[in-house]
Parts: C-alpha cells; structure tokens; sequence
C-alpha cells in the first residue's frame, strides 16, 4: 500500500505546490493574500474545459492560451485595482487590510459570476483519453498526473532561476525586500507589482489548465484549493518559491497517509491542523532559515 | 483632542438612530410576515457584524465570525434538544460554548497580526465545518452532520419555550438585542479600554510602548465579541429553527459578515446597521427577483462590485459620508431653531 500511498500523495501534492507557487510569488513581494487566487485556477480550469469541448485543444496547448489570458488578468487587476490601493495606503487613506478585502471582493465577484455564467453543473474533459503512462512496481501512472507533475515541478525550476538571474527577477526580488529603496535605484514598482501578479496568475494558469483532466470543474472549485495554497504558503515561509513548493508536496504526502492510516476526516483536518501549528511554532515558515 | 471632540460630537447623532428603530418598530405593525421577516434577517445580519466588529475595534480582521455564531447555535439546539433545557438558559450558555470556542481559537493566534491572523480564523472555521459536516453523533450527541439539527416543535405562542407563531415577537428581541449591542459598543468606546483599544487599533507598537497590555486588550475583545455572537446564534437557532454547519461554518456567510462591517463603516457605532441595511436587502431582492434559475448566487456579485466601490470610494465605509451630512443638518436645525426661538422671544 505505501508506494500507491506515495504516488497519490506525490501528484496531488505537485498540484498543490503548483497552486501554491504563485501565491506564493505574489504573497512575498506584496504582501498581500491573494483571495482571488482559487478563482484564477478556477477560471483557467473553465478555459482549458471550453478549449477542449470547442477546439479539442488538448490541456498541453490550452496551458498556453490559459497563462496568457491568466498574465493578462493578472496584470490588469493589479495595474488597475490593486495599485491606487497601495498608494492610498501610503497615504493612510484606507485601512491597512483594504487590499486583502479587494481580493476578496474579486474572489467573490468571479467565482459568482463564473456561477452565473456556467451554472452549478460538475463538469470533465468529457472524451478526453486517459492514458496509462507506466507502472512503478505495481502502482499505474496517469498520462495527465504525469504531465502535471511534471509541470509544476519545471516550473518551480524555471521561477527559482527566473527570479536568480533574470533582470526582471532581480528587480522583482529587490522590491519585495525594499520598496522604498528599489524605486529609489530606479525600478518602476507599479510595473514591478503589476508583472508579478500576473506571472502569480500565470503560473495558476498553467497549473489549472493541466489539472482540468483529473478535477472536477465547477465555480466553487478554487475555494478548497485556494484555503489549501495558504496552508502551504505560510508553510514554506512567505514568498519562498522552493519552500512553497517543498510545503506543496509534503502537504501532499501527508495528506494521503493520514487519509489512509487514519479517518477520513482527520485526513481532511490534518492540513489545517499542521497550519495552526506551524503558525504557533514557526510563524514565518518552516523554510524560513533562522 | 481629535478623539474627545469625535467622543462629543458623536453623541448627538445616536439619537437618530432610536428615533429610526422606533419608526421601524411602529412600521413593523402595518407589514406582511415576509417583510417582517426581511427586517428580523436584516437586524440579525446587524447583530453579527457588530460582534464582528468588536474584534475589528482592536485592529483584527476576523474572516471567521461565523464560528462563534455556529458554535452558539449548535450548543443551544443541543442543548434544548438532548437535554431539554430552557431556551433562554440555552441561549446564555451558548454565549459561553463561543466562549470555550474563542479560547482555543485565540489561544494559538494571540500574537498574530493582520493577515495571519485571518488566515487562522479560517482555518479554525474550516476544521469545525468538516467536524459538524463529518460527525453524525459527538459525544453521545446527535449532531445528524451535514444534515443539520431540528429544533423541537412547539405549538402556539410560548414565551419561556422562546417559540412564537407570529414573527413580531422575534422582532422585538433580535432589536432589543441590536440596541444593546450597538450600546454597549458606544459605551466601551467612550470608556478607558475603547480608548486603548482605538490606540492599538491605529498603531500596535506606539500604543505597546505607552504601556498598554496588548495581549489583554486583545484576549478581553476576541472573548467579548464572541460571548455576544454565541447569543446572535442562538437567536438564530430559534428563530431559524435549523442549525446546518454548511451555512453557519461556511467561508460566505463570515465573509458576508466582513463585508457589511467593512462596507458600513469599521469600527464605528452605527456602521454594522447601516450596512446590513444595505446589503441584506439586495440579497433578499435578488433572491426573490433575479435568482432561482439561471441567476443563483447573482447578489454575491453585487457584493462584491459594492464592496470595491466603498474601498476606493468610501475607505472608512458608507457612515462617514453620512453621518457628515447628518452632523450638518442637526446643525442646520439646531441654528434654525434658535433663530426662531430668537423671532419669536
């Protein structure tokens, strides 16, 4: 039982960690919890559904055209939202939490309208075929989970340098340590904010389209994964994109052991429960360093 | 010197507010029971935003009030159910199973700040919705999980059994409830610890190093707030007459809670009423007109649009536009009737 136990804990908990990882980006530069960020994944997931139904583009390609209209979203909802808060803020005109509430209003605002516009039905990648990768010892392996563990994982990859050696990463990493002093050497912050929210939304982009074929899809789907990225994010230390991807997979692991080896509703609870711990013991993450 | 002249100048407006809830009360006689019932939803709605302002007043955004309000409604229908016990006696040790719920809440969550401390109040709400949804039995106690729990049924009108055929009784004590509420958030704010607590709700720090016990201020609130919560679900429970953990430990009903004390105006007086006022009618309306079919959940978008209007119009909610306004006329009035003291004199 323990290699079946090892694979499902390992995909689901890449999927996790690929849901984590742009939260977690936008978290560590910003500040600010995105809300709207399960409705993102949500929305990519109906994206990569119609692609499907109506192109029969299959989740690989859809991945594609969801990152994008994710990046745009992303970068438009910060530009245009988001941003005058913060300068407000800096102003003390609003209330510190009032960005925290704006994604909220966003959250509830999508996933509403998402609601509205599809309906209440659970749907799937109808005809989609489900391939048989491989079997590790005895254990099968999905074409899909394959791919999208893959994929998650080559992302944390491709960020963690993006973010080493890039240009942009630098000026990214060098404003979510100093705002002030980064706009002082130069750096737009604004642009520097807006880009970061929507490689945040990028990455869920990507993530989202390539769970479509082993989730179901309906409007409230981001809302469990979203509760579930901010376990994870304040698990691997805020805005540390390995650690949030490390927090992903061992969320993962632990989720489908303590499923297993004890009752199903502890398996439910045992997330929040190692969250409110590592909020009592190691609040700034278990990656954190010190 | 801000602070005092706000304290005084405050004081008039709050009159206002008695003379609107007696009209409400006058106008409550000429309503059909749907409408009343909109009223009694709309007061409820009230009555738990002001809980949840308590703790925003210490500077907090709790994101799951509706525990405290769940837990008062759940240990008051198992109570009146298990064990048969008074309601009313039900209804105050509700407030103090909230309580027992706000300790093991607070204790881990004492030194968050800000977001953390939101995302700990969701946490906490999550773990007691799977609990309730999962449990058909705790304790020896059927709870009947995601189904929810019944009231018994009484029949006619019985004031000790807290059950009425008529809404109007249920009206007069979820508006006693909101008057005291709404009193008592009045009178703390003019007291020392109101001052306190706007002191750390604008700065933690300076105020900390002026010498006030952060941690106590804090605890005092987060209990006070959730002590009056476990009566709101209480009230619920019986009124209701159904407590299902789905709606009461759901993420939207805590966020609808935020929502009307944020769009009102945190960490007022009047604030929570008045935003409940606004929204919970939109929700009745759509509801009734829009939703149903095709347009379900339809007022939760026009949530959100009126809340992201407020943030970036209205910061400090919709009662300091208004209350403005209404410091002004009273001026008007009070200038003109002197004049015409003056005339006739």
């Amino acid at each position: 039982m323990v290699p079946h136990l090892v694979i499902t804990g390992l995909s689901t908990g890449f999927l996790y960690a690929g849901v984590a990882l742009g939260l977690s980006l936008i978290f560590g530069v910003m500040k600010i919890i995105n809300f709207a960020h399960g409705s993102l994944f949500m929305l990519s997931m109906y994206i990569s559904y119609y692609a499907w139904k109506m192109l029969g583009m299959g989740p690989i390609f859809s991945g594609i055209l969801a990152a994008a209209i994710m990046f745009v979203l992303g970068y438009w909802m910060q530009s245009f939202f988001i941003m005058p808060l913060f300068e407000k803020e800096r102003a003390a005109v609003v209330e510190p939490m009032s960005v925290l509430l704006m994604t909220c209003a966003f959250w509830l605002i999508i996933d509403n309208s998402a609601l509205v516009a599809f309906g209440a039905d659970y749907r799937t990648l109808t005809g989609y075929p489900i391939k048989l990768l491989f079997t590790a010892g005895n254990v099968p392996v999905y074409a899909s989970r394959f791919y999208l563990s893959c994929l998650t994982g080559g992302l944390c990859l491709f960020f963690h340098f993006f973010l080493l050696k890039s240009n942009i990463g630098r000026a990214i990493r060098a404003t979510s340590q100093n705002r002030d002093a980064a706009a002082l050497y130069g750096i737009n912050v604004p642009r520097i904010y807006a880009i970061t929210f929507g490689l945040g939304s990028l990455l869920i982009g990507f993530t989202g389209a390539a769970a479509s074929p082993i989730l179901y899809i309906h409007p409230t789907a981001g809302l469990v994964f979203s509760t579930k990225a901010f376990v994870i994010v304040v698990l691997g230390g805020m805005g540390n994109t390995l650690g949030a991807f490390v927090g992903g997979v061992c969320m993962g692991l632990i989720e489908a052991f303590a499923g297993y080896y004890t009752t199903a509703v502890f398996g439910q609870a045992v997330f929040l429960i190692v969250f409110i711990i590592v909020l009592v013991v190691k609040p700034k993450g278990l990656f954190s360093g010190g | 010197m801000s602070l005092v002249n706000q304290v005084k100048s405050s004081k008039k407006k709050y009159y206002f507010l008695f003379i609107l809830l007696g009209l409400l009360a006058v106008a409550i006689s000429f309503m059909n029971s749907y409408t009343i019932h909109m009223v009694i939803m709309v007061l409820f709605y009230g009555y738990c935003a002001y809980t949840w302002n308590f703790i925003s007043l210490v500077g907090q955004l709790s994101i799951g009030q509706g525990a405290f309000i769940g837990m008062g409604a759940y240990v008051s229908a198992i109570l009146v159910n298990h064990w048969a016990i008074n309601p009313w006696l039900a209804m105050l040790v509700a407030g103090i199973g909230s309580v027992v719920i706000a300790v093991i809440i607070g204790y881990p969550s004492i030194r968050l700040r800000g977001p953390y401390f939101a995302l700990m109040t969701i946490a906490f709400i999550t773990i007691l919705k799977i609990v309730f949804e999962s449990f058909q039995e705790m304790f020896g106690v059927k709870t009947r999980g995601a189904a929810g729990m019944l009231m018994p049924v009484v029949k006619g009108n019985n004031f000790k059994l807290f059950s009425f055929a008529s809404k109007v009784p249920y009206f007069l004590i979820i508006l006693f409830m909101v008057i005291g509420v709404a009193y008592l958030t009045y009178a703390l704010q003019r007291k020392r610890i109101g001052i306190y607590w706007s002191a750390m709700r604008c700065d933690e720090e300076a105020a900390e190093s002026l010498g006030i016990n952060i941690v106590r201020y804090r605890v005092f609130a987060l209990l006070f707030a959730s002590f009056l919560a476990g009566f709101g679900g209480a009230f619920y429970a019986q009124y209701i007459r159904v407590v299902c953990p789905d709606r009461l430990f759901g993420l939207l009903f805590s966020e609808e809670l935020v929502m009307i004390g944020i769009i009102g105006g945190n960490a007022t007086v009047l604030g929570p009423l008045l935003g409940s006022f606004l929204l919970t009618p939109i929700a009745e309306i759509a509801r009734v007109y829009l939703g149903g079919g095709r347009l379900l959940g339809i007022h939760f978008v026009f949530y959100g649009v009126i809340m992201a209007i407020c943030i970036f119009y209205f910061p400090k909610g919709i009662i300091s536009p208004l209350s403005k306004a209404l410091v002004k006329i009273q001026d008007k009035l009070l200038t003109a009737s002197k004049r015409v003291k003056n005339g006739t004199m």
